[in-house]
Parts: structure tokens; sequence; C-alpha cells
């Protein structure tokens, strides 16, 4: 479906990714603890793929996107894009690579600024980067416009005029005038109605058709996981648990939580029943997370050693499958 | 390009739209529902229209003379007429009557009130638009380059919001009082020193709005689209966080000109034969008894002025508003 570069350079690899947030108090605001948002992250999206980062609320999704995008300092790690590493950009360079890279966001109310029409919501970047002006700018706002399926009209309407699915396909139009290869969907469907998201993800597959773009598609909605993703990886308190191809994703989850994951989710057809694995308790904080595997606190499988060495990572079937679980269980 | 299929959805683009309103035509609906406030605006353009002319006649071309001195009609009530041959014919009042009667001197209170209007509301503003100016430069610049550091040492954020602390601190009215005792008194000097000791509600309003607004989602969408941090900062941050700076400065416009007439009244102001409401209001306490026009006159125009910008500024607030709580 999607096409695959083939000389095996990925678009995208993101090496041991790291973002602590300092926890400020007492009377010098000294930092007394980190949030370990983002704890020691690999991955790598290939040319033209989506890949998709599924998990919990809270477990650093926003986090690991937004710094790639350098929107956040990483604390630590590597982000190879096209051949560089992003975090080790000035800033000048920095600016010329954003038109290669870009995002779009959840609440498709705070995303635009209500004071700019629409016209000069998706020209701004064009202005800024000098790549057209006068009649031009234009023209190509609204190839734009019909292109994310808005008309020409809209090009002086203000944001509040437009319903959410609307404006959702506004601020898509943004990220797409700078012509990117890789663009960041943040939970892009998820505050839609379900009528709403369908459209707009099928124009997120029409556009990356037509541009050979790459997602690296943020949702905690396994469903869209599956409809959308060539690739996913699946997130727990700042940590991957497995990195998987879609369908051996979803046929065999090998991670203890990626198994509790799909059976908590309801199934396209009703008829289907499988076993629901309850997982005990809540999600710990990544202010204090535990010792060892991270999901040993509420683990069903869980074993003595979990509680103090971390899994390491761990191939199954061959490198090349790109399908990596961390896990004690899958040791030898 | 077009040749790839396309299976977009159409129907959600062609869904009509309510007629197209500007920010401004949505703002000019909500405001003139209030009644008071609409009402005050107009009393406000007629006094813009007042100061103007108080301007242009009285010392361009001096239809109303300020400064002809006439001993014998000294104290004529309003609406009065100059004694018949006393006065010599080219000291006669413009329209031959004297409009709001004259002071101890017999000088054409309506002239000196016309002159007085501009005085003041060139102060009002000029005093309040500085004020807005410091307030929103310094507050934009907190909220912005918080975290940033000058000298490894404080933070812009620190450093700033300190300072305006500080001048909090001071009474302002006493060290408007100091300074205008140092300085020598011109109507410059007084916008000036009004405006540089009000702006702190501003930068503390333009800060806050500005966190806030930082962290939203356009505004990391202007930083991922490579945009400049001056282009954020005054296109995307500022006019957002104007709405309530827009409705202090209103109020701030009152309170400067209560603030002069306040230095003129304590005979710190403008200084005679300078006109303003203050110091006709100064000079007139002395004859309250034998002639209350020369108090009420001034008194009543700085109540309906100052009433008029804060009720502007309240309906201004909620017409401003509602934008902020939609999103
Ligand atoms: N600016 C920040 N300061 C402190 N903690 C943060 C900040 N942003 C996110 N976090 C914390 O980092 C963790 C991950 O957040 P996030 O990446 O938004 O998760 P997700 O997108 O998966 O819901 C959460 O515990 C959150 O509280
Ligand atoms: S390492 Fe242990 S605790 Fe962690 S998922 Fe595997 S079995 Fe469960
Ligand atoms: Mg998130």
């Amino acid at each position: 479906m999607t096409e695959r570069s083939t000389n095996g350079q990925p678009l995208l690899e993101v090496r041991r990714l790291k973002k602590y947030f300092p926890v400020r108090s007492g009377l010098f605001s000294r930092v007394s603890a980190w949030v370990k948002a983002v704890d020691d992250v690999s991955f790598m999206i290939q040319t033209g793929e989506t890949f998709g980062l599924v998990g919990e609320s809270g477990c650093g999704k926003t986090t690991v996107g937004r710094t790639i995008l350098r929107l956040m300092e990483p604390t630590s790690g590597e982000a190879i894009f096209e051949g560089e590493n992003i975090f080790q950009l000035d800033a000048k360079t920095l600016r010329t690579r954003r038109r290669r890279m870009q995002i779009v966001f959840q609440d498709p109310y705070s995303s635009l600024n209500p004071r700019m029409t629409v016209g000069s919501i998706i020209g701004e970047p064009l202005v800024v980067h000098g790549l057209a002006k006068g009649q031009e700018l234009t023209e190509r706002v609204y190839h734009l416009l019909q292109r994310v399926g808005l008309r020409p009209e809209h090009y002086s309407r203000y944001p509040h005029e437009f319903s959410g699915g609307q404006r959702q396909r506004i601020g898509i139009a943004r990220a797409l005038a700078l012509n990117p290869k890789f663009i960041v969907c943040d939970e892009a469907v998820s505050a839609l109605d379900v009528s709403i998201q369908a459209q707009i993800i099928n124009l997120l597959k029409d556009l990356q058709e037509e541009y050979h773009l790459s997602y690296l598609f943020i949702t905690h909605d396994l469903n869209l996981v599956e409809y959308l993703a060539d690739h996913v990886a699946v997130m727990y308190l700042g940590k991957l648990a497995e990195v998987a191809p879609v369908e051996a994703l979803f046929t065999e989850p090998k991670h203890p939580y990626t198994q509790a994951l799909l059976s908590a989710n309801p199934l396209p057809d009703p008829k289907a029943t499988h076993e629901r694995i309850l997982l005990p308790g809540d999600v710990p904080t990544p202010l204090n997370p535990p010792s060892g595997c991270r999901f040993h606190t509420r683990c069903p499988r869980v074993m003595d050693h979990c509680r103090t060495t971390e899994p390491p990572l761990i191939h199954i079937g061959k490198p090349e499958d790109r399908h990596t679980v961390w896990c004690h269980l899958y040791e030898n | 390009m077009t040749s790839t299929p396309v299976h977009t959805d159409v129907t959600l683009s062609s869904e009509t739209l309510a007629p197209p309103e500007t920010p401004w035509q949505e703002f000019w609906r909500t405001f003139k529902k209030d009644k008071l406030a609409l009402g005050s605006t107009v009393i406000l353009i007629g006094l813009l229209i007042v100061g103007l002319s108080g301007k242009i006649f009285t010392e361009w071309i001096v239809v109303f003379d300020t400064e002809v001195v006439r001993l014998p009609d000294k104290f004529k009530p309003p609406l009065s007429t100059p004694s018949q041959g006393i006065i010599p014919e080219q000291d006669l009042p413009a329209l031959g009557l004297y409009l709001l009667g004259t002071d101890e001197l017999g000088r054409d209170v309506f002239a000196r009130m016309l002159q007085g209007s501009f005085v003041s509301l060139s102060i009002g503003f000029v005093a309040a638009g500085l004020s807005m100016i410091i307030g929103v430069i310094l507050g934009a610049l907190a909220g912005f380059f918080g975290t940033v550091k000058i000298f490894k040492l404080v933070s812009v954020d620190t450093l700033i919001m300190r300072f305006t602390d500080v001048m909090l601190c001071i009474p302002t009215f006493f060290l408007i009082l100091t300074v205008v005792a140092l300085l020598p008194p011109s109507i410059y000097n007084i916008m000036i020193v009004i405006g540089l000791t009000s702006w702190m509600g501003n930068c503390r309003l333009v800060r806050a709005e500005i966190l806030a607004l930082r962290e939203q989602d356009f505004v990391q969408a202007g930083k991922a689209l490579g945009l400049p941090e001056h282009r954020i900062i005054f296109r995307h941050l500022v006019p957002n966080a104007m709405s309530p700076v827009l409705v202090s400065t209103t109020i701030g416009v009152a309170t400067a000109i209560l603030t002069e007439s306040a230095l003129s009244f304590l005979g710190f102001g403008a200084q005679p034969p300078h006109a303003t409401w203050g110091n006709i209001l100064s000079d007139g306490k002395g004859f309250i008894f034998d002639a209350p026009w020369l108090v009420m006159i001034p008194g009543t125009a700085i109540f309906v002025v100052v009433l008029a910008f804060n009720l502007v500024g309240e309906g201004l607030r909620e017409a401003l508003n509602p934008k902020l709580r939609r999103r």
C-alpha cells in the first residue's frame, strides 16, 4: 500500500531519547525531582510509513512527538532525520529543516490562532520561509484549501466559524504548506466525532499517497492504529514495551502489556469474543517509576527478577522484521 | 498530481457557514447591546470633538479667548451678558454671552474649559497609551522569555516581575508629586510621569495572558513552522493578550485625567495661564460660596468623563470576553 524505501536507510531514527521534566519546590525553586516522561526510547520510521505510537494517557506519547520536532528540548538522545541529528542542529539550520517535518495537533480549537483568517494561517509559513508571495501565495493557499476539502471562499473566514472537523482540515493544510516529508499526528482525530474521524483519516491516507508522507501517528485508540499504521510501538510509563509490524502486533502480541491492551480493546465485530485480561491497580506515576520492569506492579506474569532488573531489548524473529519486545519472558 | 484516486469527503466542506463576520463585526454586535457603554462612547466621541475644537479655537484661530481679563465683569454667572459699554469691543466674548460665566478675573470660563478639555484628554490618552506600551512590552518579554537567564543569574521573568513589584510598592501619587516637584511643571512631564508610574497592572495582565497562551497549540504550531520569535510574540501572542489590556487602558485614561486634576488642584499640574480642568477647579475653590459654578463646572466635567471612560471600559470587557471564553 505504501511505498517503502528499499535502501534500508530509515527516514527517522530515534535513539535512546530521554525527556525528564524538573519538579521544582521550596523557597528557591530548586529541582527536587524529575518526571521521567520519556526514558530511553528508540525506534525507527521508514519512508512512506505510518508509524503508530500507542499507550494510555500520560505515558509520554506527546512528549516523544514534540521532542522529535524540537518543540521541547530533549534531555538526551538522538533523532536522525534524513541522516542528520535534529537534536544537534543550530537554530538557523533547524528553521530550514522544519520545512521537512510538521505536526497536526489534537485540539482543533487551540491549534488555530483565533485572530487570523484561515488564508493567513495557511499562508504564513509560505511567507515566512519566502516561498511565495502576492498572487502566487493566494493561489497556493487556494490549492491547499481545496486539497484538504475546503473551499476557496473559506480563505477570509476566521477559525471560530468552522466545525471541529473543518478546523482539523485547516490544521492539516497549514502542516502541508511547507511540503513536508514527515508529519507527527498527535491524537489528530481523537477530539472528533466518529463519523468525522473517518473523513479525516481518509484525508490523511490520501495525502500520504499523493505526497509520499510518513506519519508518526500518536493515539490511544487501537482500532485506529490497526486501520492506519504499518508499524506500531506500544508505550508504557515513558518506555517502549513492544515494537512490531501491525499484523504481528494484533495477531501475536508478545508483551504482557500489549496483550492486556488488546484484550481490553472492543473488537469491531461484536460477536467475536476474547478473554479480557484485567490489570490490577493504576498506572504508577513517572515521577517515581517502579524499579526493574516498569510494568511489574501490574503484570499478570511478573517474575522475581522483573522487580529488580530492567528487561533488555529482545528481537522476535529476524531483526529485519523489526519486531522487538522489552520483557524477561523472552530471554533465550 | 491529480491522477491519484481521491476519496476525500466533500460533504463537510460544502456545509454552509454563517454569513462572514469579522471579529470587528462580532465585537460591535456584542458591544452595542450595552446601552450604557454605547451612550458613554457617544459622550466620549463628542468630548473628543470638543477637545480638538478646544485646541483649534482657543490657540490656533482664537475665537474663544482664554486670557482676556475683564475686571468689571468678574464672577458673572453662566449665561449672563457682558456689561454694556464698560467692556471694550474687542474683549467681548465670542457669542456675546458668558456661556459658563466668568471667574475672579472676569475670564470666560467656557473658553477656559474648552482649552482645558484638550489638555485633560491629551494627558489621559498619552499617559494611558504610554502605560499600555510599557506594560505590553515588559509583560510580553516576561511571559515569553520566562525562563531565559540573564548572566546565568536571574531569569528575565524574575527580573521584570520583581521590578514591577517594587514599582507597585511605591505610592504612585507621592512618587508623581515628588518627580513633578523636581521637574519643570509642563504638561508633557506630567503625561510622561503618569505613564511611567502606571504600567504595572498592564504588565501583569499581559504576562498572565501570555503564560497561558504560550502553551496553546497554535503557538507550538508557529514554532514547528519555524516562525521567528518576534513574529510569534507580536503576531500570535500579543494580539490574543490585548483584550484585558484594552479594558484597563480605557479605565487608565480616566485615572490619568483624575491624577492630573488632583495634581493641578494641589498646584503641581500644568501651570497658569494654561487652563486645565484641575486648575480651574483649584482656582475656583476659594470662591465656592460666591461663585459655585467655578467649582461645579470643571467638577462635573471631570466626573462625566471619568464615568464615561469607566463605562466604556466595562462595555469593552463584556464585548471582548465571550470571544475568549468561546475560544
Ligand atoms: N511541561 C511539562 N512539565 C512537567 N511534566 C510534564 C510536562 N509535559 C508532560 N509532563 C508529564 O509527562 C508525562 C507524559 O505526558 P504526555 O507526553 O503528555 O503523555 P501522553 O501524550 O501520552 O498523554 C505525564 O506524566 C505528564 O504529566
Ligand atoms: S519483564 Fe516481567 S514484569 Fe515486565 S512485562 Fe515482562 S514479565 Fe511482566
Ligand atoms: Mg498526549
